[in-house]
């Protein structure tokens, strides 16, 4: 049994967003941890079970789509909150998403204020469980 | 009885009766045969019967009858003769000898009734069944067919045989002029001429033959009265009559059967003139119903090609929705792409901004987030300029330079650039052979760089460890390859055309492995295509990529005409002749060759109609090209383009219609129209076409 642990896990191939998330949210105190593609960050949530996941959709190899799938069909993951944060901008794309179970969809260039009240909210939650 | 009453007897005989001696010569004829013959009792006594001959009754027939009465015996016959007057009648004879008591022959005695009543009416009874027998036979020969030709070659061929006419003709009205349909003997050109000349006024035998529609007869002895038209018809034929029969339809005189005869007019008895009327009226039936079915054929077989026509252009217009769809899916994911593209860096360029303005910033944090800011901003500019050069190449607005370029030098290039971006576990080289000093490129240096340094980025970017080299080798025949080769991750068979459409990285892009904007290799294809080539790839996955495009070298004598020649056209001025009937499309047409075509002058003239066109290219000899529209009134734009063809082989032609029916494009480009444009015209494409047919070079 994996125990969730008080970090929240962004996934995304661009270095600089990831730079940009870590600074952020280690801003307002979270402790952070990065993966470049969805393999690293399957690999690192088998390892340590997130409180939270910022996840990005276009990926090398396995897209965030296909991650975010994964992660729903293993009940040990499905509770974890994930938000999707993309520079895909359409309301289909949207819709999928919440189809799909993913809690929040932010996209890119980020509000940041707006991101941060949503890790927040979802962060909490995640804890009273 | 005494003698007087035989005598009485003899002079009041309904028949006639003549004795003549053994020698043949006449003793006695009674008063019936003086009333009958014309002669007079003293005229012919003493003379031989043989003066009522006719010449219609055999000779044999004579020496026969002589035989017979000769040796004692009675003959019974019939003869042809011919009164005093000349007037032919038959009659039934019978001559006897006479005997005295020993036996002997002393005269002989003819006694013969007239027939000619008789016999007439018989002929005529045989000649009515004849003719209803033939016209019976006509007219199941004109129900033989309904196809017009065929047609009016049996009505010529019966009625002539019926009618015993050596020639004949079927004339069709046309308006107040007479045409010959056909003939017999064949069409005569003299008579095809004749016609032509004269209009209906001239004939006004056959005038009154289509007004009255009756038969008329147009004879030769009537010379006098003949119009110079008609005897020259007469002597063209070398007729003695002509009989017109008018062809009349619900009414209506649709045309004249026209039969020739050397016989003289005056034999054409009444019989025949109705018997051409009744033989006339079965011709217009007959015609009537070719008509129709010429009229019901065409209509199918014009149905036909409507039909035909409709099925193609409802396949060409599925095909047009087709692409429609597609190109508005394609525009779709390039906008949707597009968006991906600028909203990433932008990201990281109002994030850090906004961190930035933290009061909480630590300082030694502010370096990594400038350094971030300008990465972004640098990515984002690219996007930018890459979008527009694609879109510029789209329009057509990047204009390649003629310019002799160092391939050597170019390469080289492109290698200082890379050389410090390569990453450590890759190998960068270049190949610049020397070069002929006999061949040139010419083109455009810049561009083709460029070229060079998406198709290298390329390869970089897709080779995670290896070698990239790239740069040119002399192909011969004038050809120089260029080309980028790499061991990277290489592209399945399945992708390779692909790998050129916009964003096609991005395009399947939830599995997308490396970065960049996916317009690069859309950029380099699209320029090469400009300078005239095509760029091409192979590749094997797990082994690497080969991207590679060939240009023409020209020698050096070439290269400095090509320069010279452009010297010249530079700002030369065209001569255009625009045929169009319509202002509003001249002037459009007139505004976008004289403004839009840069560097080159043109002088736009106008017909507007074909006729004036072919008169406009007869004057200017100096013309370098024609627009030809097609519908214009007095001559239209195929007929126009015929002639100018004929005049000018090698004037240009480009034809423009609204029709968007591929026959009337055939018949276009068959009359010798270069190109055929549809309206509404697309102005681009149209001053395309107008810069290849007169050669223009790319500036």
């Amino acid at each position: 049994m994996v125990n969730t642990e008080e970090y929240v896990l962004l996934v995304d191939d661009s270095q600089t967003n990831n730079v940009l998330l870590e600074a952020v949210l280690a801003e307002v105190g979270y402790e952070t941890a990065t993966a470049m593609s969805a393999s690293e960050a399957w690999s690192l949530i088998h390892k340590r079970r997130p409180r939270l996941i910022l996840l990005d959709l276009l990926m090398p190899k396995i897209s965030g789509f296909q991650l975010l799938e994964r992660l729903k069909e293993k009940p040990l993951f499905a509770q974890i909150p994930v938000i999707v944060v993309s520079a895909l901008s359409d309301a289909d794309t949207a819709m999928r998403l919440k189809e799909m179970g993913a809690d929040d969809f932010f996209s890119k260039p980020l509000n940041l204020q707006a991101l941060l009240k949503r890790v927040e909210e979802l962060y909490q939650s995640e804890s009273s469980l | 009885m005494n003698i007087d009453v035989y005598k009485l007897i003899i002079e009041n005989s309904p028949v006639s009766i003549l004795v003549t001696d053994v020698s043949g010569r006449i003793e006695y004829v009674n008063p019936k045969f003086c009333r009958l013959t014309g002669y007079r009792a003293e005229e012919v006594l003493g003379r031989n019967p043989r003066i009522l001959k006719s010449g219609q009754s055999s000779e044999e027939d004579y020496r026969q009858l002589w035989q017979v009465i000769s040796g004692g015996d009675e003959w019974h016959g019939e003869f042809v003769n011919r009164k005093k007057n000349g007037e032919l009648y038959y009659e039934s004879a019978i001559i006897t000898p006479v005997m005295n008591e020993v036996g002997k022959i002393t005269h002989y005695l003819g006694i013969k009734e007239d027939i000619t009543g008789r016999i007439l009416a018989q002929r005529a009874v045989m000649e009515h069944s004849n003719r209803l027998a033939a016209l019976l036979e006509v007219g199941q020969a004109f129900g033989s067919t309904i196809k017009m030709d065929p047609l009016l070659q049996i009505v010529l061929e019966h009625s002539t045989r019926m009618m015993v006419m050596e020639r004949g003709s079927i004339y069709f009205i046309y308006g107040n002029q007479v045409k010959v349909q056909l003939a017999k003997p064949a069409p005569l050109d003299e008579e095809k001429r004749l016609l032509k000349t004269y209009d209906l006024s001239h004939f006004p035998c056959m005038e009154s033959c289509i007004d009255t529609q009756e038969v008329v007869i147009l004879s030769k002895l009537d010379r006098e009265h003949l119009t110079p038209a008609e005897r020259a018809l007469v002597k063209l034929k070398g007729l003695q009559a002509v009989v017109f029969i008018p062809l009349v339809l619900d009414g209506k005189t649709l045309g004249v059967l026209a039969l020739g005869s050397s016989r003289s007019p005056s034999s054409f008895a009444k019989n025949d003139l109705e018997v051409c009327q009744v033989l006339a009226t079965q011709a217009s039936l007959a015609i009537k119903n070719a008509w129709l079915y010429q009229e019901a054929d065409k209509y199918a077989s014009d149905l036909e090609n409507y039909n035909h026509e409709l099925a193609r252009l409802n396949a060409d217009l599925k095909v047009q929705k087709a692409k429609a769809e597609e190109s508005d899916r394609l525009k779709t994911a390039f906008l949707q792409n597009m968006s991906h593209e600028i909203r990433t860096p932008m990201n990281g360029i109002m994030g850090f901004v906004e961190l930035l303005r933290m009061p909480s910033l630590k300082e030694e944090k502010r370096g990594l987030f400038i350094e971030h800011i300008a990465k972004s901003s640098n990515q984002l500019l690219i996007i930018v300029d890459d979008i527009l050069e694609l879109s510029r190449l789209d329009a057509g607005d990047v204009l390649l330079k003629e310019e002799q370029v160092n391939p050597a030098s170019v390469v080289k290039g492109v290698y200082e650039k890379f050389l410090s971006l390569v990453r450590p576990e890759l190998t960068l080289s270049y190949h610049s052979p020397p070069q002929r000093l006999s061949h040139t490129l010419i083109g455009d240096a810049f561009r083709l760089q460029q070229v060079l340094e998406k198709l290298v980025d390329n390869a970089l970017k897709f080779t995670p460890n290896g070698k990239v080299s790239f740069g040119y080798q002399n192909m011969g025949q004038g050809k120089l390859r260029f080309f980028v080769e790499d061991s990277g991750i290489g592209i399945e068979a399945s992708k390779l055309t692909a790998v050129f459409q916009p964003f096609y990285q991005v395009d399947l892009s939830e599995e997308r492995e490396y970065g960049g904007n996916g317009l690069g290799l859309t950029i380099a294809s699209r320029i090469v295509e400009q300078m005239g080539s095509v760029l091409l790839v192979e590749s094997k996955p797990g082994l690497g990529s080969l991207f590679y495009f060939e240009l023409a070298l020209q020698t050096s004598a070439e290269a400095s005409s090509a320069t010279a020649d452009l010297a010249v056209q530079e700002g030369a001025a065209y001569r255009i002749l625009v045929a169009e009937d319509d202002e509003v499309n001249f002037m459009l047409l007139q505004d976008a060759l004289m403004h839009r075509v840069e560097g080159y002058k043109f002088d736009v003239l106008q017909a507007r109609n074909g006729l004036e066109a072919v008169e406009k290219v007869k004057e200017s000899a100096d013309l370098s090209l024609v627009l030809m529209d097609i519908k214009m009134p007095l001559m239209d734009g195929i007929e126009a383009s015929r002639r100018i063809r004929e005049l000018r082989p090698d004037l240009p032609i480009v034809a423009q219609s609204a029709y968007a029916l591929t026959t009337e494009r055939d018949a276009a480009l068959e009359a010798g129209c270069d190109r055929y444009l549809f309206k509404p015209l697309d102005l681009t494409e149209l001053l395309r076409v107008v810069r290849e047919l007169l050669r223009l070079p790319v500036r």
